[in-house]
């Protein structure tokens, strides 16, 4: 065991940290600290020429292969630059779908065409991407999913509803989870397309959230098509295909979130210095039991990617997703608390806007739910880590 | 960075795993809650010596093997899991580390050689309220002509009434400049106390205006005392672990056997769902723990936050686990005869021992600026 990172891995922290700082505060000072939860859509424009600059310097996609446009960095030097990017005031990341989940996917099963065409416009973001997985009667049931592709004259008809589409509205494409073989059954006859969204059968809603906002959508396809050489993994292996992309949205990609997280807190601990709460002994007890759970995260994040890095196979992978979803809900539900009064209190000067901590409290509410529900999460933890009896289905 | 154990680190825990299933049963664990001393001295013999578990964390220069806090750790865990009756956490974690720590090179030689060799035992007494501030302190001490008086009395100094040697922490009666103090058994007063966990002897430590001799003084003051008590922290947060980690296993074990309504309990999810919010606190305290045990090899400041961390997170874990298991045995879990009560008894006297998690939280608040 060896806390301490190693000279090159320093090395590449400061080189990161000085190009970082030097272009969030010239250039780009305007898209500093901004998209955080809850507030995924400001400064929308501006921070698509930020993602766009970042692949043209080559920090988009650090983790990929040099032959794809990256660097072939290790894990850990992945986590040492969204350290550095969170310290920084780095904007939350617009292409993130695309980058930590369409792609990762197209690497593992994507023909060599696919790879070709996708891969560079994701890491340039020239391309965003959307996942349509969850329909109004697939949600944590996933494999109930209902929309279905027909192959007709060479080209995949799309007919059937999506739904909690993140950023469909203006993604350019799809990952979508469908029927692709006639009356098949859960996770059997399904298939992982890659489907345009600017076309005529494509029909997207923006949903309204809690914070006033609207980051989700209804997806409605109706004749949408999309090439037939458009599916990732094979007919009728969609589902495999989508269990890999869960794995990374619900693993080592959330790794960048706990430095937004360490942001989250520092402001929240600021606060509280500020407008006396860090007097209060409750206060006082949940700040620092706060900081306790965001280091362990860390320390179990470090576990998990040594293990990772060597092939060990460990249990603590599978906690990841719970432990930082019930610590970030936990932390919106603190921010109320030391506002105090002002947490009623949102912007005065327009119709329904959230303040930072605002949007924090309520849009945490959704950690819980997304990527796996916490109850979700129980499950997969008790039948796969502890060996425990499946949940019986329904008829 | 490097955070995985290493195939060394595999071997020793394995070792102590089977020495420990047979020489640690739960049969075993009950003679030895009988006993007065609370461990059987042939055992801990072959402990000390053969398993070397107290040669292990003492430098080789006074004869231990010179390995570090992460092998120490597993150990801990591993007697944890077992609630092996023993004197090392007291003579190790606590007696040699202030020697470790804070002694003169003179007392580290006379000394370390004979705990290593398990043929002295140590421990530390300090004060009455677990916790380890300087307010906590409820020892004086005084110089004389021929070296020191000190005065005072403590409660629940572990293993404090069978302790060969009793480093005590002590505050100057006027200046408050604390300093600790190599004192034997004989010159104290001292008894033991009856507990709620039989598991572990705690004793009464008293002393009346009692004088020892100038070489009796560590050379280390508070920092050193604060140093000490933050690694055994660490120690017996390691030690709630395997605590935290009996719970949840016993917990699966039984519910796959245990039917009723025609079905194994642990088909019911109400019962799948407790079992897996146990097994995310084991798993990120075993990432909490050792990551912790690293930090005290690397000797930086980062031990004043990763102790209270430690401390804090396992011992509420191994709490709420031990609770979680009782509840999945049922009637069985309240009876004497199932293990589950010694468990959650050694998870609440963990608790309090060195610090509750609200002190520790309070410590961690204070290293934050707050
Ligand atoms: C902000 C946000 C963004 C999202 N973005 C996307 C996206 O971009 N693309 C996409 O495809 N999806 C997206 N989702 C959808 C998300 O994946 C689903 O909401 C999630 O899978 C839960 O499904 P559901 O909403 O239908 O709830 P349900 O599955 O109906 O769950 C309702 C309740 O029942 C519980 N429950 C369900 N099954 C079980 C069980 N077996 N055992 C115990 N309890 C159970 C759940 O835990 C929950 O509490 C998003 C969701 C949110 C909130």
């Amino acid at each position: 065991m060896e806390l301490n990172f190693s000279k090159e891995e320093e090395a590449f922290r400061i080189e990161v940290r000085t190009w970082l700082v030097e272009h969030l505060n010239g250039d780009f000072a305007n898209v500093k600290g901004k998209g955080g939860a809850g507030e995924q859509l400001e400064h929308f424009d501006e921070r698509v020429v930020w993602e766009q600059f970042l692949a043209k310097a080559g920090w988009a996609a650090i983790g990929w292969p040099k032959a794809l446009g990256g660097r072939d960095a290790s894990l850990m030097e992945q986590v040492i630059f969204a350290e550095e990017y969170a310290n920084a005031g780095g904007p939350g990341r617009l292409a993130h779908i695309g980058l930590e989940l369409a792609a990762p996917t197209i690497m593992v099963f994507g023909t060599d065409e696919q790879k070709a065409r996708f891969l560079p416009k994701i890491r340039d973001a020239e391309e965003m991407w959307c996942q349509g997985f969850s329909e109004p009667g697939a949600g944590s049931d996933l494999s109930n999913i209902r929309t279905k592709a027909t192959l007709v004259d060479g080209q995949w008809v799309i007919e059937g509803q999506k739904t909690w589409t993140s950023h469909a509205q203006h993604s350019d494409w799809c990952f979508l989870l469908c029927r692709t073989e006639e009356g098949s059954k859960n996770h059997k006859g399904l298939s992982f397309l890659l489907v345009r969204m600017d076309q005529a059968g494509v029909d997207v809603r923006p949903i309204k959230q809690l914070t006033g906002d609207a980051e989700f959508n209804e997806v409605f396809f109706d004749g949408a098509v999309t090439a037939e050489a458009n599916v990732v993994g094979g007919v009728g292996n969609g589902w495999k295909a989508a269990m890999t992309t869960l794995t990374f949205e619900r693993g080592v990609s959330t790794l960048a979130q706990q430095a937004n997280f360490r942001n989250e807190l520092d402001e929240i601990i600021e606060l509280a210095k500020g407008n006396g709460k860090a007097k209060d002994p409750l206060i006082r007890q949940r700040l620092a039991e706060a900081e306790m759970g965001l280091r362990v995260q860390r320390y179990n994040a470090l576990r998990t990617l040594t293990n990772a890095d060597s092939g060990t196979f460990s249990r603590e992978g599978y906690i990841t997703k719970i432990f930082w979803a019930t610590w970030h809900r936990e932390l919106g539900k603190l921010a109320m608390d030391v506002m105090g009064p002002e947490a009623e209190l949102i912007c005065q000067d327009e119709d329904y806007k959230m303040q930072r901590l605002q949007n924090l409290f309520l849009f945490s509410r959704s950690d819980t739910i997304y990527a796996g529900t916490n109850q979700v999460q129980r499950n997969i933890i008790a039948e796969r880590a502890l060996q425990m009896p499946k949940e019986p289905r329904g008829a | 960075m490097n955070f995985s154990f290493s195939e060394e680190h595999n071997l020793i825990r394995e070792t102590a795993k089977g020495f420990l299933a047979v020489s640690s049963s739960n049969t075993a664990v009950r003679e030895w809650m009988e006993t007065d001393k609370g461990y059987e001295d042939a055992f801990w013999q072959t402990l000390a010596c053969e398993m070397g578990w107290a040669m292990l964390a003492i430098p080789e220069e006074y004869d231990g093997l010179g390995m570090g806090y992460v092998e120490l750790a597993i150990i801990m865990e591993e007697m944890g899991h077992r609630l092996t009756g023993s004197p090392l956490f007291a003579t190790i974690c606590q007696g040699a580390q202030a020697l470790i720590q804070g002694g003169t090179g003179r007392q580290k030689a006379e000394l370390l050689p004979e705990i290593a060799m398990g043929t002295k035992t140590a421990t530390l007494a300090f004060g009455a309220n677990g916790s380890f501030g300087i307010d906590d302190i409820t020892f004086e001490w005084m110089p004389t002509e021929t070296g020191y008086n000190l005065t005072g009395k403590a409660s629940q100094v572990i293993d404090g009434a069978s302790a060969d040697i009793i480093i005590v922490a002590a505050r100057h009666k006027v200046s408050r400049e604390v300093k600790m103090f190599i004192v034997d058994q004989s010159a104290v007063t001292s008894t033991n106390l009856k507990t709620m966990d039989q598991t572990r002897r705690m004793a009464s430590v008293e002393m009346e205006d009692i004088s020892v001799g100038k070489d009796a003084i560590l050379e280390g003051g508070y920092d050193e005392f604060v140093k000490v008590c933050n690694i055994s922290s660490i120690m017996l947060a390691a030690e709630q672990l395997g605590v935290a980690r009996w719970c949840l296993d016993a917990s699966v074990t039984y519910s796959l056997d245990r039917v009723q309504f025609g079905r194994a309990i642990g088909s019911f999810q109400s019962i799948k769902h407790k079992c897996s919010d146990m097994m995310v606190l084991v798993e990120s305290g075993i990432s909490c723990v050792y990551y912790a045990a690293c930090v005290i090899d690397a000797g930086t400041d980062e031990l004043a936050e990763a102790a209270p961390t430690a401390k804090a997170t396992l011992t509420s874990s191994a709490m709420t686990c031990a609770g979680e298991c009782i509840q999945i045995h049922g009637g069985i879990g309240i009876t004497w005869e199932a293990d589950a009560h010694l468990y959650f008894k050694r998870a609440r006297a963990g608790e309090q021992l060195l610090g509750s998690p609200t002190w520790h939280r309070e410590q961690m608040a204070v290293a934050m600026g707050l």
